[in-house]
């Protein structure tokens, strides 16, 4: 690990600006504890910064990933190279491997105006990697009309990303999908993070911040058809990042470690993330609006997640 | 329908005094000022920014392909943090082009998009079914602007080259509107028939095609077959959404409030048509700008009114320059596969490219010199990610087939870099 470590902060000094701003020197990496010294990459850093300074190289951008949501305070979008872009279609992979569902299920995917291209872009990875997938858009819909139309297409599975939609009474759909709805598991049986008789309490829904896929009142919990089996997954994405982890209905986030280096800082439990295989933007210790706690293995357990 | 008297049935004389001139000459100090490519080209061709717009629009260059590559550092950096999207191709020189975009631009062409769909007569209660085999972002814009028009069902339907099973829950969906491009049309058509043939009562009206030419044989056939109208959207990746069709079906309409038309060397056909290749420049766009841009294609315009009312030109898209093709609504460049042959052989040489219509797919034929046979494979590996590619070679939606000829083939006489012999085109 020390070595991609001291690879990415290599890279990143001598060829991204914001970093040798927030460096002042070229960092020398002998140990773990080393690079746990080097100063958090934090929000406030970017918005001093031009565009030009916080990626290596304008000629290499060619994609933007678009925002979960339309608005962010993050100042830019998440910029890639085709090579950011094909890890980060490996990172979708490595999510997806982690359900266990099977090859070529098909997949529905809820949207609604805000999250629409970041949805869209789910859509992309679920199609390149052979899943057939629909995207419905949700307007004024009621949960009756939307369901009506899942029916219609009779997923597998099923993606929820809009907040729009809160209820899924009698969908029968037994796999589901969120993003960033950390407090919430729909997974019948439930299990937690310990596993059955676990000490684990799922953390109550808290309005607001980023993403905005949880329910507007902390009431609205979905039920399904009580003799399904419903298997509930969490997508843990960050705008600026992307998709980071996912929660299966066990209960903790697995991420994949050849992928990203995780932290948190010991004096608000926010979590910290290094990106290990980006080139145009890596992310060194950066400090999410998210809490966490770490757990054995590529795991951790989201707490609370922030606005971004 | 209403039509704006303001825009779509204005007197168009009426119109290029108080809007595209206005247009034209804030795009050009706009330009002049933030783009060191427009800078040396406004110099270089002696024109002042501020001087009379359509003088100046005589005065300018063309701008090519490879011109649009210059545009993009400044576009990009001159966003910053107002970037919000960006538009790619394969690419004219194997790199991707890139067209960047703010929000201001998004909201611009939405209410371009807008006008257009209004076009196709769409009703609030109408069911769109967006069917495509990839990347749905440009189907989400599509949404968003009928969303502003009130269609409140839109769904984006992936389907893979399977068709038989990919397809088999559209019959449930029952679009009133069926989008797409028409290479895919065209590859799932007789799934389609058959489907719609089985079942009687369906309620589909209209096909929208996009990012393509569609045959006009093929196009009657559909009308006939499935008993639908047909409507054109046309634009391009750098310039967004030009024009589409109306009710009349006689022509694409093009606002020239937003985006100018220049042909190159006219044809007059008649008192109010004129032919040739066009060029575009295009006023409301805020992060990339082109001036006098060639998308390849070869027009026919009629400014004479149209039978629905709307006053602004129509064209009819007759052909194209031979140096892109497209796959599935997606634009690839001769030079693209060019420079991919030759560049890892560190060689320069010749190739000609043929595209043709196999049963479920679109054949890529690579014509090289002989000489390069022993290299197949490598050549072979180096086209397989071209990008794009990639993934309608995965999905089984193109094939690649790589022939050696002599070199006489190529220098005994000129010979096209490409022939597309697909019957959908």
């Amino acid at each position: 690990m020390l070595d991609k470590l001291k690879a990415i902060v290599d890279y990143a000094y001598d060829n991204i600006p914001i970093y040798r701003k927030l460096y002042q020197r070229k960092p020398e990496l002998n140990s773990i504890a080393d690079f746990k010294s080097l100063p958090y990459l934090r929000i406030s850093d970017f918005m001093t910064c031009n565009i030009e300074e916080v990626i290596s190289n304008v000629d290499e951008v060619a994609t933007i990933l678009p925002p979960i949501e339309n608005k962010t305070i993050f100042p830019f979008p998440r910029l890639e190279s085709t090579y950011d872009r094909d890890m980060r279609y490996e990172i979708f992979y490595y999510l997806i491997e982690q359900t266990g569902i099977k090859k070529g299920s098909s997949f529905v995917v809820l949207t609604d105006s805000s999250h629409s291209y970041f949805c869209g872009e789910i859509v992309n990875n679920l199609l390149f990697y052979k899943y057939p997938t629909s995207m419905i858009f949700v307007r004024d819909h009621t949960v009756d009309e939307i369901q009506e139309w899942v029916s219609k297409l009779k997923p597998d599975c099923l993606l929820i990303g809009t907040d729009k939609i809160i209820e899924f009474s009698h969908w029968e759909i037994p796999y589901i999908f969120t993003i960033n709805q950390y407090g919430k598991n729909l997974s019948n049986p439930p299990l937690s993070p310990f596993g059955k008789g676990g000490k684990f309490n799922t953390p109550p829904l808290e309005k607001g911040g980023r993403g905005d896929f949880r329910p507007s009142s902390a009431n609205s919990v979905s039920t399904f058809g009580k003799s399904e089996i419903i298997k509930h997954f969490d997508i843990y994405a960050i705008s600026e990042i992307g998709w980071v982890a996912i929660r299966t209905p066990e209960g903790h986030y697995l991420y994949p470690d050849d992928y990203f280096y995780v932290e948190t800082d010991p004096t608000d439990d926010i979590l910290v993330l290094t990106t290990l295989a980006n080139d145009l933007q890596p992310f060194i210790r950066y400090k999410t609006s998210d809490r966490a706690k770490l757990l054995n293995g590529n795991r951790f357990q989201i707490t609370y997640i922030g606005e971004h | 329908m209403i039509l704006d008297p303001g825009f779509e049935c204005a007197d168009q004389q009426k119109l290029l005094d108080e809007v595209i001139k206005q247009g034209l000459s804030s795009l050009f100090i706009r330009v002049y000022d933030h783009f060191s490519y427009y800078h040396w080209r406004f110099d270089e061709a002696g024109v002042d920014p501020c001087m009379d717009p359509m003088d100046a629009l005589e005065l300018l260059p063309l701008m090519t392909k490879h011109d649009y590559g210059m545009l993009e550092r400044d576009a990009f950096i001159c966003a910053n943090k107002h970037l919000y999207h960006a538009e790619t191709t394969s690419g004219s020189t194997g790199r991707p082009k890139r067209r960047f975009q703010s929000l201001t631009d998004e909201l611009n062409e939405l209410k371009l998009a807008m006008r257009v769909f209004a076009g196709f007569n769409v009703s609030k209660d109408d069911v769109i079914v967006f069917m495509d085999v990839g990347n749905p972002s440009i189907y989400i814009w599509f949404a968003k602007a009928f969303e502003n028009l009130g269609v409140k069902n839109t769904i984006y339907y992936g389907i893979q080259s399977d068709f038989d099973r990919s397809l088999n829950k559209l019959m449930s969906l029952d679009p009133t509107i069926l989008f797409t491009v028409p290479s895919l049309l065209a590859r799932s058509y007789e799934t389609i028939l058959r489907m719609y043939k089985e079942n009687k009562d369906t309620s589909l009206q209209k096909i929208i095609y996009f990012g393509e030419k569609l045959d006009d044989r093929f196009r009657k056939r559909i009308e006939e077959e499935l008993g639908v109208k047909i409507f054109s959207h046309y634009g391009g990746t750098e310039t967004s959404t030009l024009g589409g069709e109306c009710s009349a079906h006689d022509g694409i309409h093009v606002y020239t409030d937003v985006n100018m038309p220049t042909l190159i060397d006219p044809k007059v056909i008649n008192e109010t048509t004129q032919e040739g290749e066009v060029a575009w420049t295009t006023m409301q766009m805020d992060v990339q700008p082109v001036i006098k841009y060639r998308i390849g294609d070869v027009v026919r315009i009629d400014r004479a009114k149209c039978r629905c009312g709307r006053t602004s030109p129509r064209i009819k898209v007759i052909g194209r320059t031979d140096e892109g093709f497209s796959l599935y609504g997606e634009k690839f460049y001769y030079d693209t596969f060019l420079n991919t042959v030759y560049s890892n052989l560190n060689e320069t040489g010749f190739l000609q490219i043929i595209l043709s219509s196999e049963q479920n797919h679109d054949k890529l034929s690579f014509i090289l010199p002989e000489k390069l046979k022993s290299k197949e494979s490598e050549i072979l590996e180096s086209l397989y990610y071209v990008n794009e590619l990639e993934f309608f070679l995965e999905e089984g939606f193109v094939q690649l087939d790589v022939q050696f000829v002599p070199g006489s083939h190529f220098t005994g006489r000129k010979i096209p870099c490409i022939i597309d012999h697909r019957v959908y085109q």
